[in-house]
């Protein structure tokens, strides 16, 4: 069976970029400095979620570069997940008026789309 | 500058190696050189997004939140994706005023043919409006959510 020929469905990613805020205390390296301490890595954001969102696009950008990405992949990457997301639905909603885009990425075999908004 | 290639400079082995991904990177994974590539390129993409403070409750970072969105697109751009940032209008960002703001950065215009990782210098990430207006903000004294 070929999969890009049956593909009837994608995946997809709801991620954000924003961050809360990172007070000094408690903090034992700069929060907005990737530190590498006893084997793990330190920052505001390196697990929840920039850590996560790089992850995830690097292991998709690997499987495309190998061909192996057998769904499509959509992104949708949101700036405002620590407050709210007031302005996702504005978001989702006015990207499938401006169309195209989704509806290709859906129709087509491994394609990652990625949309990252802000407000 | 190319927004995704490594400094020759950088080195993973400077840095504590997670014990999550120490297998990825062991002798025993089949695949070790390009599994360790592609960690480094994770590292390197990951250091340069953290430093950018995207802290979405403070008003006095709303800047860094758009580049931040700015820098992510241009990120998964270079990782083969068709990507495109796009503003929303967030009725929880009274009193601020966003006017427009849409760059489209295109991946490879054939997804089901990707050749190669786009993250070697010189790709063109060409803006599909060049002359789109920029954020206007006209903020307040008032901080958003603390």
């Amino acid at each position: 069976m070929d999969s890009r020929k049956d593909l009837t469905y994608g995946a997809h990613a709801h991620r954000h970029y924003d961050v809360i805020s990172a007070p000094p205390e408690g903090w034992e390296s700069d929060p907005f400095k990737l530190t590498a301490r006893n084997g793990y890595l330190y920052a505001r954001g390196v697990a929840d979620d920039k850590g996560p969102v790089l992850a995830v696009a690097c292991a998709a950008a690997d499987l495309l570069r190998a061909r192996k990405l057998g769904v499509d992949l959509l992104f949708l990457v949101e700036g405002e997940e620590e407050t709210g997301s007031g302005g996702f639905v504005d978001a989702v909603l006015r990207h499938k008026v401006r169309g195209g885009c989704l509806i290709l990425a859906l129709h087509m075999g491994g394609v990652m789309t990625a949309y990252c908004y802000h407000t | 500058m190319p927004l995704m290639t490594p400094p020759m400079r950088y080195s993973t082995r400077k840095v504590a190696t997670p014990p999550t991904v120490r297998y990825l990177i062991s002798s025993r994974h089949p695949s070790r050189s390009a599994d360790r590539k592609m960690l480094d390129i994770l590292v390197y993409a990951l250091s340069k997004f953290i430093s950018i403070p995207s802290v979405s409750s403070l008003a006095d970072h709303r800047e860094d939140c758009r580049q931040a969105a700015i820098w992510l697109t241009k990120c998964f751009a270079q990782l083969g994706a068709s990507s495109k940032t796009v503003c929303a209008h967030s009725p929880s960002l009274h009193p601020l005023e966003i006017q427009s703001i849409e760059t489209a950065l295109r991946g490879p215009s054939s997804g089901t043919q990707p050749d190669r990782l786009c993250v070697l210098p010189g790709r063109a990430n060409t803006p599909s409006e060049t002359s789109h207006p920029l954020l206007r903000v006209r903020r307040t004294d008032r901080q958003m959510n603390g």
